[in-house]
């Protein structure tokens, strides 16, 4: 103010205030005036309603769907979030709660422990995988569903919950035991694994983005550092949903120097633009890298991807990445109730946006459309080599994901897999390491036969279409024609299907061996199993003995 | 110590006023603390979203989401769409009298309703409309075009189109036409169907349906003074003006009776109509035909029909809206049309089949179980039930076509030979005499021969499939040769397809040729001859004693 006072009289200076006011009302007057009437218009609206309708009306639910219905037409991103989902918000956010620390499912009428957390108090006590929850602090819990459980088992940290539980033994009838805990901020982990693999690798998988997931990413790269001479880094982003951005800029600075920039976001309102760039010291920017992805690493992480791609300091491996080039900001709203809302488009260095699918622009029918190849734009990365924006991050180097058959899938639903790791854990009392355990032949026919005498009727995709067929031909009259051989192909592949658990042994004795793998050294053995198994990972650890090809990729 | 009632009244009462004030208070914050959460969600989205947004877009999808929660009667139009807001309250609008359909991604006129502008201008079925006002046609839907076509009544219209002349030849034409007010027919064929039995085909209950009924009802009855009978037909009549649905049963039933009442939320707006005329005739014995489209104002006449023991219905259980709007003219031209109330039909009860406050978890919505249908009784002690439309006295389903003339009619073959039909000849026969012989027949299949229907059956489509599946399973080495014949014994002779169907095929291309010389009078009429359902109620009709048998019945 000093500084204008000089330049303009103040008469002067309320003229262009005026000017400056009216200016800015007019090039906003259009939506200004228009939010008010179309507000206008529903206040009218709904006093009507309310008066005339034949029922009384419920207001939240009736609003809420509104307000619901409006949102979901704009992006799956812009949301509502009520007051009573705000507590879940929170904790998707924070990644934080008190309570025992352990992922809980439903068997049998009760709920059951399905994964307790490494280093936490369920872990702590004992308390195993296939755990059945009888009794919470003396009270049965026969019947409760798994949100009214996990309400029980959630608490004040230090407080103590006892758990009376029913457990497999050895001879196969379940005993009693009780377990006593004690609650703690359970802080769930965005590294849920890392470690050294094939003697010089640093592994690291990366699940998530929420807070201090960059710290995290730090400690387990200098942790291994620290140990062993490393000739790479893998960093696994497959799968990882996103979540804060600023976790995003830490998460690369752990490879990148101090002072690069990573993203530039842009968005309608000067308060939701900004650039960020990292801050802190890196841990390592010289060793090889690759960082795994998938059609299911989305957002923060592929800020991750693409900036590691577009300052070339990583190898990308794996699938085309979901595509989510926008940035949200949640607002208060009145009444402790909140709204989250894209408010901008993020740019990763190399100035592109990798955002696949327009919300704006909708066919005739309504629905989005995604960038066709011939609109989206070439960018350049910092060693000049072409990268696209308007489709998520493309690989480096593509690989096939894995097709689950619908055994398999079936096998996991069903719970046999989970089922036959906990007989397992009963009857064997320890087993080798994690990256040694492995079932026999023997072992996996010990498996045939107990699942033979289960109920495991699964549909293959051809049987499904074989229905479809029957109902078909029989409405178009053609059934008659072709019912001979029809019924024998369909015997065929029944048969055929006895031969599946054979067929598709690799896959299944994998996922076995993860699950039991896990029942002994919960989360870092079921990951160090996978990681046996992952052709992804192999690709990546072949690449990485093979420095030249890696700089041909990178265009060093 | 003594108990004064007085003061235990004084208590009682100052502690339910409480309540209520409480309840009351409650309400409104409930109002009041959802609008303003509403209100600044929705400044918050048109200030800080990253694209520019249309505020009046926002609004129309929020209230429409809102809405469509509580029913689907409850509707909101925004100032765009004030035409259909007037349409749907009067049943009017401003029209040149054509229907039209796309067809392969072309807008075709579909049909011409004669003495309106179209047709006055000599507009046919099978014509193609390539531009409205400027405005190319080509990728807009159907509704769309529809929307363009009507508008208020004396503004004028142009054209671009291309008239049919030959197969796949056309001539183009620009044309002004100036829109009529115009709505749907009430009565499009009324006639004998037999020396002794009328019909009467009610499609609508517009403005005026009560009169132009009245009207058909008096003319066959001064030309046919024989007329021992009459059937009301109401197959697909959706409803429309309740007024009308009670002076048609008043056509029928003395003046003075109850027919229908309505309830709603406030009991002071409760009303109830009767009879206010003095009827036609209540001797006549007389069939109601339904189906499971007609709703509404058409549920309110069949079932006081039946209720009042003064008709036999028969066809299809009807649709089951038991529910009355009204609509009201809100601020900035905007308007709601809102259900107020639920109707009751003589007996008591009330049809409506859906009961849309109470949903399945997933929000959809459930039909009325049997279990809860509650027992009413008609004058003469029938048992009727509520809560799911008006069961037929005699039921009889629609029959459904075969899949080759669905195919036919789909790939408008069938259309577009009464297209070619209609250029080639004059004239034909009356709308009830008409028959197309073996060489015009023969003709037909000709037409198809030539035209490229590829007609992959669904079943062929999944033998595809499977195939694909089971490569992918790898099962298909294993059941190879048994796929091979099967794909053999699916293979079909198209056209020992269309023979096999002949009577059906030969049926609907007649009623397709009858409607381009005749209009929807000769359709409807045509329509009606070929019915099972009015085959049937002619036969209750002709049977005295089964008639009064079947209201007599104790069901």
């Amino acid at each position: 103010m000093c500084i204008l006072k000089t330049i303009v009289s103040k008469p002067k200076l309320a003229v262009l205030a005026l000017i400056a006011a009216v200016g800015s009302i007019s090039l906003s007057s259009v939506s200004f005036f228009d939010i008010n009437k179309n507000l206008d218009i529903f206040g009218t609206l709904y006093k009507e309603l309310n008066t005339l309708y034949v029922d009384t009306l419920d207001h939240e639910q009736l609003i809420t769907a509104g307000i619901t219905s409006m949102l979901d037409q704009i992006d799956p991103y812009t949301n509502y979030i009520s007051e009573d989902d705000a507590d879940d918000y929170r904790i998707q956010t924070t990644g934080k709660y008190a309570g025992i620390g352990a992922l809980i499912g439903t068997r049998d009428n009760y709920v059951i422990i399905t994964e307790p957390y490494e280093g936490f108090p369920a872990a702590k006590s004992g308390l195993q995988a296939g755990d059945k929850i009888i009794e919470i602090n003396g009270k049965s819990v026969r019947a409760y569903k798994t949100d009214d459980v996990s309400k029980l088992l959630k608490g004040t940290p230090g407080s103590e919950v006892t758990l009376k539980i029913k457990r497999l033994n050895a001879e196969g009838k379940e005993d009693e035991l009780p377990i006593k805990l004690q609650r703690e901020e359970i802080k769930i982990r965005n590294v849920p694994y890392y470690g050294i693999v094939e003697d010089s690798i640093a592994y690291i998988r990366l699940s998530n983005f929420t807070m201090r997931a960059g710290q995290e990413v730090h400690n387990a790269l200098q942790t291994m550092e620290n140990s062993k001479d490393l000739k790479g880094i893998v960093l696994d982003l497959r799968g990882n949903p996103g979540g804060l951005l600023d976790e995003a800029i830490n998460t690369a600075n752990v490879f990148v120097n101090r002072n690069t920039e990573i993203v530039s976001v842009k968005g309608r309102l000067k308060e939701d633009s900004y650039t960020r760039r990292t801050t802190g010291d890196a841990v390592n920017t010289k060793l090889p890298m690759v960082v795994l992805a998938n059609g299911n690493s989305a957002s923060a992480a592929e800020i991750v991807a693409g900036s590691m791609q577009d300052l070339d300091r990583a190898v990308i491996v794996g699938q085309r990445t979901f595509g989510k080039g926008l940035v949200q900001t949640t607002k208060p709203l009145p009444y402790n109730a909140k709204i989250k809302i894209t408010t901008a488009k993020y740019y990763i260095p190399s100035g592109r946006c990798i955002q696949a699918i327009n919300y704006a622009e909708r066919d005739s029918t309504g629905r989005v459309t995604r960038l066709p190849d011939s609109l989206r734009t070439a960018f350049k990365t910092k060693s000049g080599r072409v990268v696209y924006d308007g489709a998520g991050i493309e690989p480096d180097v593509i690989t096939e994901p894995e097709k689950i058959h619908s055994l398999t899938i079936t096998l996991y639903a069903r719970n046999y897999i989970f089922d036959y790791a906990t007989l397992y854990k009963a009857t064997h009392s320890t087993i080798s390491p994690a990256v040694k355990f492995s079932l026999t032949d023997a072992e996996y026919n010990d498996f045939v036969k107990w699942v033979a005498n289960k109920e495991y009727k699964y549909t293959t995709q051809s049987e499904k279409i074989l229905d479809d067929l029957k109902t078909a031909s029989e409405k178009e009259h053609y059934f008659k024609n072709i019912q001979v051989e029809f019924d024998s192909l369909r015997q065929q592949i029944i048969h055929d299907k006895k031969q599946d658990l054979y067929k598709q042994k690799e896959q299944i004795k994998m996922f076995l061996e993860e699950e039991i793998a896990s029942r002994y050294y919960l989360n870092s053995g079921r990951a160090e199993v996978q990681c046996r198994y992952d052709n992804d990972l192999k690709e990546a650890i072949k690449l990485l003995s093979e420095p030249a090809r890696m700089n041909k990729i990178l265009n060093k | 110590m003594q108990f004064s009632l007085k003061k235990i009244g004084v208590v009682l009462g100052c502690t339910i006023v409480l309540i209520s004030i409480y309840a009351f208070g409650n309400r409104y914050f409930q109002i009041s603390k959802n609008l303003d959460i509403m209100a600044a969600a929705y400044r918050e989205v048109n200030t800080s979203y990253v694209d520019e947004t249309d505020p009046s877009k926002l609004m129309r999808n929020l209230i429409d989401g809102m809405l469509k929660t509580l029913d689907p009667y409850t509707n909101y139009f925004s100032q765009s769409q004030v035409e259909t807001a007037r349409m749907e309250q009067t049943g009017k609008f401003g029209g040149i009298g054509i229907k039209v359909d796309i067809f392969d991604g072309v807008a075709v006129i579909t049909q011409v309703e004669k003495g309106l502008p179209a047709y006055e201008n000599n507009l046919k079925p099978g014509d193609r409309i390539l531009e409205i006002d400027g405005t190319a046609t080509k990728g807009k839907s159907k509704d769309d075009i529809e929307r363009f076509l009507r508008g208020q009544p004396n503004t004028t219209l142009n054209l671009k189109i291309e008239k049919v002349v030959g197969e796949n030849q056309y001539e183009s034409k620009t044309l002004n036409l100036t829109r009529l007010e115009t709505q749907e027919t009430n009565v499009p064929y009324f006639g004998m169907i037999t020396d002794n039995t009328g019909v009467i085909r009610l499609k609508i209950f517009n403005e005026n349906a009560a009169r132009d009924v009245r009207h058909a009802f008096d003319s066959l009855k001064r030309t046919n003074p024989n007329i021992k009978s009459l059937i009301l037909d109401l197959r697909g009549n959706p409803g429309g003006l309740l007024q009308e649905a009670v002076k048609i049963v008043n056509l029928f039933i003395p003046r003075n009776q109850l027919v229908v009442s309505t309830k709603g939320k406030v009991a002071e707006w409760n009303t109830t109509f009767k009879t206010l005329d003095d009827p036609l005739d209540t001797k006549i014995p007389v069939a109601v035909i339904t189906d499971n489209m007609s709703a509404s104002a058409s549920e309110i006449v069949s079932g006081s029909l039946q209720d009042l023991d003064r008709g036999v219905v028969v066809g299809q259980r009807t649709y089951g809206k038991g529910l009355v709007q009204i609509t009201k003219n809100l601020n900035y031209n905007t308007v709601l049309k809102v259900t107020t109330a639920k109707y009751y039909i003589p007996s008591g009860r009330c049809i409506q089949a859906i009961n849309y406050a109470e949903r399945n978890a997933d929000g959809s919505v459930k039909h009325i179980p049997d279990s809860l249908k509650v027992a009413f009784k008609t004058k003469a002690g029938r048992t009727v039930y509520d809560g799911g439309g008006i069961d037929p006295d005699i039921v009889l389903p629609k029959k459904e076509l075969s899949k080759i003339a669905q195919q036919l009619i789909s790939k408008h073959l069938i259309f577009d030979f009464a297209t070619q039909f209609a250029l080639k000849n004059k004239t034909i026969a009356s709308a009830k005499d008409f028959k197309l012989s073996e060489s015009e027949f023969d003709g037909f299949l000709q037409f198809i021969k030539n035209k490229d229907y590829s007609y992959t059956t669904e079943s062929e489509n999944l033998l595809e499939n499977l195939k694909e599946a089971a490569e992918e399973e790898k099962y298909f080495n294993a059941i190879k040769e048994k796929y091979e014949a099967i794909k053999t014994g699916l293979a079909h002779n198209k056209q020992q397809d269309v023979l096999n169907a002949k009577a059906e095929i030969k049926t609907l291309i007649e009623a397709e040729i009858v409607s381009r010389y005749y209009f929807a009078p000769g359709f409807e009429q045509r329509q009606m001859l070929e019915d099972e359902r009015v085959a049937k109620a002619l036969e209750i009709l002709n049977n005295t004693a089964k008639y009064t048998e079947i209201l007599s019945a104790k069901k």
